[in-house]
């Protein structure tokens, strides 16, 4: 497919190229003769030089055009171009002289030839055709710079929704449409049963939407906000599932302060509630901890459950995302690993603290 | 019209009760928190209507509702789940998106048929006008069952035709035999049960059996036509001279 619409619009770059060619040496033509016509009347001879004169010059300034091409000069600058166009411009223009100098002494001999009229005169016509040629070939470039500003544009505009398609997307997918209505009808129920669950509960939901908008643009966070956000969502979870999910939490405090990327242990967490805990009618038991190594950090979050890859339809995602994210970050300097062990599901993932190689680097 | 709620949330189910309070046709005769409890559920108390959640953990709400013959008329209750919804070939449900806005579910109630049959509590016996829940993969499909032309043995499936719609469901030809009305539905051979509503025409064929033309056609635009083995086809001739 985009072999065949670029094909297609070669074709029709091709199509508006003759088309210009031809009417701008047409258009020059007839000028040419209603001048002449004008001045002392044009006579069928006089026609008919024009005539090869139109010939000739759509023939030079192909060539010409060919000789941009083939050097590739509409990729340089303009202080590499300029020299040169002036210079193949003289030297076409003696061809295109000659050319049409010796047509006219062949179809006209009896006329004062051309090709061997006096000095000056040679000069004048070749710097008429110098002239003309390197017009020629200044409104060649602009045009052509003229399409490509064009369709730099749409490819800007392009990449501009593109882009913007996928920040939406990470944001839905962080904002995880089927958890927030479901937190927000169980909100409504509370809020007859238990109004002050209710209303702690609306904080919780706050506080993971400011949390899910911001993170778009942060590389890093420390250990220590993210395990609120995690609370925070387990905290509505524990609203819908009760007893059905039984959370425990292990972190040293003094792990707080370090730095990780935000919504790696939430997408953890999140993948053990939904494809581990929420499948189960007993529910079960979720515990998440953080603990130093020797490289840096070792966060885990183990689950009741048994994980088997591609058993459920969607998820793998987030798993593959997180991989993705590791490496983006932290090169392979990061580690993630996911096992069944005693009836749990481990996910455990250990990451280097300092030596980063975040690229392009936008964190405050 | 009694109702069941199933839903694994106990918020979501006390949330859906409260609001169906101001609907004096709607008597809640039980809640179940998944499939197997709604299960039992439905076949001792025999509901008018189930809401239903789709996400549960174990069986979910579709292969619930492709367990229970007749399908009692359904509500879906869920947060979001559009592409599950979009499985659905005939659109002949409704479903309301929590949080739950009272109108939506008051229109929906609204659509319900209203003339329920009274009798379908007491009765094991499935009838033309009820319908029953396919699910063939990922497609579903409510059909009421006067559309349905033929069932079709397929090993241990049963192909379904309805419309130009042929799904493969996990059945057995045998036990939807006894459930099917024995008027209506008449098991041809082993292979088929065809439904003699849809029934053109009889012809005679090889050792004894008939040879059975539907009104509908097949791919080459010729009337569909099966077989009644020789065994049966006495009881068909008697059963058409009623």
């Amino acid at each position: 497919m985009p072999i065949a619409a670029s094909k297609r619009m070669l074709r029709s770059q091709r199509t508006v190229y003759w088309a210009t060619q031809l009417l701008a040496w047409a258009l020059l033509i007839i000028l040419l003769g209603l001048y002449l016509y004008q001045n002392s009347g044009l006579s069928a001879d006089q026609a008919k030089v024009l005539v090869l004169f139109f010939f000739t010059g759509i023939g030079i300034s192909h060539v010409f055009r060919w000789v941009i091409l083939r050097n590739r000069w509409l990729e340089r600058d303009i202080g590499f171009v300029l020299p040169r166009l002036s210079l193949v411009a003289v030297l076409l223009s003696i061809v295109a002289f000659l050319m049409l100098a010796s047509s006219h002494d062949l179809f006209f001999p009896t006329y004062a030839p051309l090709l061997v009229a006096e000095p000056l005169a040679l000069l004048l016509n070749t710097i008429n055709w110098t002239v003309l040629l390197f017009v020629w070939s200044l409104g060649y470039f602009a045009y052509v710079y003229f399409i490509r500003s064009r369709r730099e544009e749409i490819r800007n505009l392009r990449l501009e929704t593109a882009d913007r398609e996928n920040q939406l997307n990470t944001l839905r997918a962080q904002m995880n449409p089927h958890f927030m209505f479901n937190a927000l009808n169980g909100i409504r129920a509370l809020i007859d049963e238990d109004p002050d669950q209710a209303k702690r509960s609306i904080t919780q939901l706050s506080a993971i939407l400011r949390n899910a908008m911001a993170t778009v643009k942060r590389n890093l966070v420390p250990l220590g906000e993210e395990l609120d956000i995690v609370k925070a969502y387990l905290e509505l979870e524990r609203m819908r599932y009760e007893e059905r999910l039984r959370v425990h939490i292990d972190v040293a405090p003094d792990l707080e302060r370090e730095q990780v990327p935000p919504m790696l242990l939430q997408t953890l967490v999140e993948n053990a509630v939904r494809h581990g805990i929420a499948p189960l009618k007993e529910g079960g038991d979720l515990h998440i901890s953080a603990q130093r190594s020797l490289e840096g950090i070792v966060l885990s979050v183990r689950n009741t459950g048994h994980y088997e890859p591609g058993r459920v339809k969607g998820s793998g995602i987030g798993l593959r995302n997180t991989r993705k994210r590791l490496d983006i970050i932290y090169g392979n300097k990061a580690n993630f690993t996911i096992t069944n062990r005693d009836g749990f599901v481990v996910s455990e993932l250990e990451i280097p603290l300092g030596a980063l190689t975040i690229p392009g680097n936008n964190e405050s | 019209m009694k109702a069941i709620i199933i839903d694994d949330e106990r918020l979501a189910r006390k949330e859906l009760a409260s609001l169906l309070e101001k609907h004096d046709g709607i008597e809640i005769v039980g809640e179940a928190a998944n499939a197997d409890e709604a299960e039992a559920m439905v076949a001792e108390k025999r509901p008018d209507l189930i809401f239903l959640d789709i996400n549960m953990p174990g069986r979910d709400g579709f292969e619930l509702l492709a367990a229970l013959d007749p399908a009692p008329q359904v509500i879906f209750v869920t947060a979001y789940d559009e592409h599950a919804l979009h499985a659905f070939q005939v659109n002949a449900l409704d479903y309301v998106v929590k949080p739950i806005d009272p109108e939506r579910l008051a229109a929906a109630l609204n659509k319900l048929h209203t003339k329920h049959d009274p009798d379908l509590p007491q009765r094991e016996i499935l009838r033309e006008s009820d319908q029953i829940f396919l699910k063939d993969g990922e497609k579903c499909w409510f059909v009421t069952l006067k559309d349905v032309r033929y069932f079709e043995s397929e090993g241990n499936y049963v192909r379904v035709r309805f419309d130009d719609q042929k799904p493969l469901v996990l059945r057995s030809l045998n036990k939807l035999e006894e459930k099917l009305d024995p008027l209506v539905y008449f098991r041809a051979s082993r292979k088929h049960i065809i439904n003699l509503r849809w029934v053109d025409k009889i012809e005679p064929w090889f050792n004894g059996g008939l040879m059975v033309k539907l009104k509908s056609l097949d791919k080459t635009g010729q009337p569909e036509s099966m077989e009644v083995s020789r065994r049966q086809a006495a009881r068909f001739k008697d059963l058409l001279s009623l």
